[in-house]
């Protein structure tokens, strides 16, 4: 009878010990880290109701603006990176709630920031997905199966579309129209990232819209008031807005 | 005293396997606590399914939910377009007698509603394969203005609304949150168990029937000309092809292209499965042929060459009238009476 409570006990032992080898690598574990979006046009403050104007000199209004967040990773100061698994945020500039919000990483100084606009490969063909990757977010393409990535809907006097509209959707994630970028913003000269125990240190970022129309592609809206598919279109306009992040500050 | 040494040896090591294989789950979509497990038999012979069943366990509640949702027109804007109307069981789940289906408003489709089975060995979707995952099936006809023209957002308000549903919800899933992953995974649990292998074919294949003269000489036939596309046992190899067809000209559907966006992909669309195909009229993917006749008399006469034109069909394909006759036998031979009548899958 001895031996067989000590049998448990060594068992359960055991048993804790895998399961909780096995949370550490979860998402949910680690100290909260706040990321705080704040959408600018140049630099102008999205606002409703405001017209702003492109490198191009070009004016236009947003109605929506919206991009996914994933596959978030920090590199710690050894060079070592924290992934941040499983989250997906969709950033909506009419939702402000969806503006911050906060990851859990593992302790320690951090002294970069990666991350994905839009959604990696794998959730685009792993059936239907919930949370902010659920299809009735509309960042869904329903007959040719996957995500949009980024969003970007308003008017421009120079649109020739119907109603002047200027409706960007930048989705796609086959070879050759993959729309999945990487984003490394710089952070402000001497800042590091710390997370820790006793408080929650937030990292303020800022996105411009105005980087969609410039950069590695000039894409005037005269000449693209509207993207609707996968494409070479689309993967330019992922090319350009891939620079659209910028660190302002980090408040540790 | 070595007896309970190595007894605790043995509780120790299963102890451990059970907390790894506890650890490992969480990967897994379990289902409630309270459900019932349902088998999905693979019909021997047939290849592994392409499914993922461990991401969207089959229960009865699932199936029942499931069944609820597919035969429910509050799924579509006005309530008039339920999945089974363009999905009928007695036209193996196809629309019956229709080129087109009806849609919101007095619209047409553009193309034709394929038949419903065996969808747990396909992977992509759509004439043109445009998606991906059973799961995400659904959303594209609820969506489409000339199909149910509803909004994703618009049914998960409705089914939210009912307390009938949100209780069928708790009872596949655990609680009663409606969501889009959770319906159409219950969408997915009904259409997966709809399984086609009891045609007097499939008879023929386990020795419980024999064919007929013409029968045999059909199969024969089909063996030589017609597997190279409709691959047994599913009666399609998946692919998409280009069989002749040229563009008809009021819907201008070139087919796969409009997915990949690759001209080489001009014009082909995905091999239609035979089964049931007796039942599943008219045939292409715009409906085009009404009989199988049509269908027989464009392989031999009607080809029309063009630069993605499969090579199996390019040259045409000869057939003698008696071939089409024996054909026609054995075809009808893939009509699986039990699946058209299976109350599982009745409204």
């Amino acid at each position: 009878m001895k031996f067989f409570s000590l049998a448990v006990l060594v068992s359960l032992t055991f048993c804790l010990g895998s399961c909780q080898r096995e949370l550490i690598m979860e998402p949910g574990a680690g100290r909260p880290l706040k990321l705080s979006f704040k959408n600018v046009a140049g630099k102008t403050v999205m606002q409703p109701g405001t017209t702003y104007q492109n490198s191009f000199g070009e004016p236009y209004t947003v109605s929506m603006f919206k991009y996914y967040i994933s596959n978030i990773k920090l590199q710690a100061q050894s060079g070592n990176w924290a992934n941040v698994d499983g989250v997906y945020h969709l950033v909506d500039e009419a939702d402000s709630s969806s503006k911050s919000f906060e990851i859990n990483v593992p302790e320690g100084v951090y002294t970069r920031i990666s991350f994905i606009i839009g959604v990696d490969s794998i959730r685009n063909v792993s059936g239907t997905q919930a949370g902010d990757l659920d299809p009735l977010k509309g960042m869904f393409w329903t007959w040719n199966t996957g995500y949009v990535m980024a969003k970007l809907e308003g008017t421009s006097p120079l649109s020739t579309a119907p109603n002047q509209n200027l409706t960007l959707h930048a989705g796609g994630f086959r070879t050759g129209e993959n729309t999945i970028r990487q984003a490394s913003p710089a952070f402000p000269p001497g800042s590091v990232i710390t997370v820790r125990s006793d408080k929650v240190s937030e990292v303020f970022l800022e996105a411009d819209a105005n980087s969609w129309f410039t950069g590695p592609h000039q894409l005037r809206i005269a000449d693209h008031p509207v993207c609707t598919n996968a494409g070479e279109l689309a993967v330019k306009f992922a090319d350009n807005y891939r620079y659209m992040f910028k660190i302002v500050a980090i408040n540790n | 005293m070595q007896k309970v040494i190595s007894t605790i040896l043995v509780l120790v090591v299963l102890t451990g396997i059970l907390a790894i294989d506890a650890c490992k789950k969480k990967d897994v979509q379990s289902p409630a606590a309270a459900t019932t497990p349902l088998n999905f038999t693979v019909p021997a012979g047939w290849p592994q399914p392409k499914y993922r069943f461990d991401s969207n366990q089959l229960t009865k509640e699932g199936f029942e939910l499931g069944k609820k949702l597919f035969y429910d027109g509050r799924l579509s804007k006005d309530g008039n377009f339920p999945c089974g109307s363009c999905h009928q069981q007695f036209a193996a789940f196809a629309t019956f007698d229709h080129d087109l289906s009806h849609g919101f408003n007095n619209t047409l489709t553009t193309r034709n509603s394929p038949g419903l089975a065996n969808l747990a060995w396909q992977s992509e979707f759509m004439w043109d394969g445009g998606i991906n995952h059973l799961d995400l099936q659904p959303l594209a006809p609820i969506t489409a203005p000339n199909e149910m023209a509803e909004t994703i957002s618009g049914v998960i308000g409705k089914l939210q609304s009912d307390p009938v549903y949100r209780g069928m919800f708790k009872a596949a899933f655990g609680t009663e949150q409606v969501n889009t992953q959770r319906m159409t995974r219950a969408l997915s649990q009904f259409i997966l168990m709809m399984v086609s292998n009891n045609s007097k074919y499939d008879k023929v294949k386990r020795g419980e029937a024999t064919f007929t003269l013409s029968e045999g000489l059909g199969y024969e036939i089909f063996k030589a000309k017609c597997a190279g596309c409709h691959a047994e046992p599913l009666f399609t190899d998946q692919s998409y092809r280009n069989v002749g067809l040229p563009v008809n000209n009021s819907i201008k559907d070139f087919g796969r292209m409009l997915i990949t966006r690759n001209p080489a992909d001009s014009l082909k669309f995905k091999v239609p499965t035979l089964r049931n195909v007796e039942l599943s009229f008219p045939y292409e993917h715009d409906g085009r042929f009404y009989y199988l006749d049509n269908v027989l008399e464009h392989y031999r006469n009607g080809v029309v060459n063009g630069p993605t034109t499969d090579p199996l069909v390019r040259g045409k394909i000869p057939l003698s009238n008696f071939e089409i006759g024996q054909l026609k036998s054995f075809l009808f031979a893939l009509t699986d009476s039990t699946f058209l009548k299976d109350k599982r899958f009745s409204e």
